[in-house]
């Protein structure tokens, strides 16, 4: 379903992402860990243009574009990206002046065109499903940052999507609040959606990945299923890292 | 006194026009502000650079020099304009330049992770500006922006030097024609200056206060 190839992509002089080659198929769920600065969000943030790669092509789908694109291939394949792929980001960046609901149903009907009440069902259907129905009219500033990140995820998927990428989904939650978000996250990875995820959550990547991606500067270092990655790391820079995870529990 | 008092309706007429100055000139401000804040931000390289000094000029000289200029100069060069419509072009531009940059700075408040969320829903970069950044960013610009317009409301006052009818034009016609009331009637004009300030600032604090709690 995805195919990256030989992925560039620098800021200024420093090179972030060095031919990065990753393949995920349709219901696959991938971790990227790594240390920070090691490029994954980046990665991540190439996959649905917030980013544009310096070199190399990326395919979602059926839609494919890269460095060599014009500006109008480009956007022209950004739409159509976008619209099958929903992204979930650290700060939530939900929309704070408009309601829960709001929020869930701007995407659908701005995008989509979708009447109102097919709109709002939509939504309601989505946010049961999160366990925050009963705050729809709230705004996010009412909200925990758990329960924002479970609107955003919503929100994402009111567009339905085909694809979720999460960038560092639990990163800004208190640890408390944790558990919750990575509970939805656990349900839409049974529904067999298909998931890329950014995280530090070395125990969410063992138990729920289909494979795990650790990369360090810029590089992808090592990829394996979870169980032999965490038991028996082949690279001594993902020995390392996970030494250093366990120093820090 | 019966003269400070007789004149009251014919003042008020002349509130009426700088009234009408502020408004209008704030309505093409807003509109022309918003677009140089935008171009400012978003432009290519030469439409910046033209926004950049376009604002430079407005904000560096004097508006009285600025009204001279449209209303004395420019017949030099071919175009003759009735004192308000000189008042009404001036009073625009150069409120225009000012509002640009609260706008830019309001617009500049909205983080930059809800250009993304936005867009990576698929929101176009219109769609994006207009339901998702503009709103949070005059909510930002309005308190600033009231204190434009109440601003505005007394620098009208320079027009009348242009002879638009305003209420300094009418104070000083009225000062003429009846001798030892020069204080008095500008005591009376600064008066009604004063209360219409006041109530539009009490209209903006209350403004500010419902804003402050909207979300």
């Amino acid at each position: 379903m995805i195919n990256v190839r030989e992925l560039k992509k620098q800021f200024g002089s420093q090179v972030v992402l060095k031919n990065i080659e990753l393949s995920v198929s349709e219901g696959e769920i991938v971790v990227l860990v790594g240390p920070s600065g090691s490029g994954k969000s980046t990665l991540l943030r190439c996959l649905n243009g917030l980013e544009s790669p310096d070199g190399g092509s990326i395919t979602v789908g059926s839609i494919n574009w890269g460095a060599a694109s014009s500006k109008k291939e480009k956007k022209q394949a950004l739409v159509e990206v976008r619209s099958h792929t929903g992204m979930v980001f650290q700060h939530f960046n939900l929309f704070p002046h408009m309601t829960v609901l709001e929020n869930v149903i701007e995407a659908p009907r701005t995008v989509k065109g979708m009447s109102r009440d097919e709109a709002v069902r939509l939504a309601e259907e989505l946010l049961k499903k999160v366990g925050l129905l009963d705050k729809k009219d709230e705004h996010p500033s009412r909200l925990s940052g758990g329960q924002q990140q479970r609107v955003a995820i919503a929100r994402a998927l009111a567009m339905q999507p085909d694809l979720m990428l999460f960038d560092e989904p639990t990163s800004a939650l208190d640890p408390e609040l944790v558990g919750e978000v990575l509970k939805v996250m656990k349900s839409l990875a049974e529904e067999g959606m298909t998931m890329i995820v950014v995280t530090h959550e070395m125990k969410f990547a063992r138990e729920v990945a289909d494979r795990v991606i650790f990369m360090s500067d810029g590089v992808i270092v090592e990829e394996s299923d979870p169980e032999s990655f965490f038991t028996s790391p082949k690279t001594e820079r993902a020995q390392r890292f996970l030494r250093q995870l366990a120093q820090e529990e | 006194m019966d003269i400070v008092i007789s004149n009251i309706p014919f003042f008020l007429k002349g509130a009426i026009v700088s009234l009408q100055l502020t408004i209008v000139a704030m309505f093409f401000g807003i509109i022309l502000g918003l677009g140089i804040a935008v171009i400012r931000m978003k432009g290519v390289r030469p439409l910046q650079w033209f926004a950049q000094v376009y604002v430079s000029i407005i904000r560096g000289t004097p508006i009285l020099v600025q009204i001279f200029i449209a209303y004395y100069g420019f017949p030099d060069v071919g175009i003759t304009l009735s004192p308000m419509a000189s008042a009404y072009i001036v009073l625009s531009i150069n409120v225009s330049a000012y509002l640009s940059e609260t706008f830019r700075g309001a617009l500049l408040s909205v983080p930059k992770g809800q250009w993304e969320a936005a867009s990576s829903l698929g929101l176009s970069p219109w769609q994006t500006f207009k339901r998702i950044i503009l709103p949070q960013a005059a909510r930002i610009a309005i308190p600033p922006m009231g204190n434009t317009f109440i601003g505005m409301l007394k620098e009208t006052s320079l027009v009348s030097i242009v002879t638009v009818s305003d209420l300094l034009l009418r104070a000083q016609q009225v000062i003429a024609q009846y001798y030892g009331y020069t204080l008095l009637i500008y005591i009376e004009i600064a008066i009604m200056y004063w209360i219409m300030s006041t109530f539009f600032t009490a209209i903006l604090n209350r403004v500010e206060a419902r804003l402050a709690k909207a979300y």
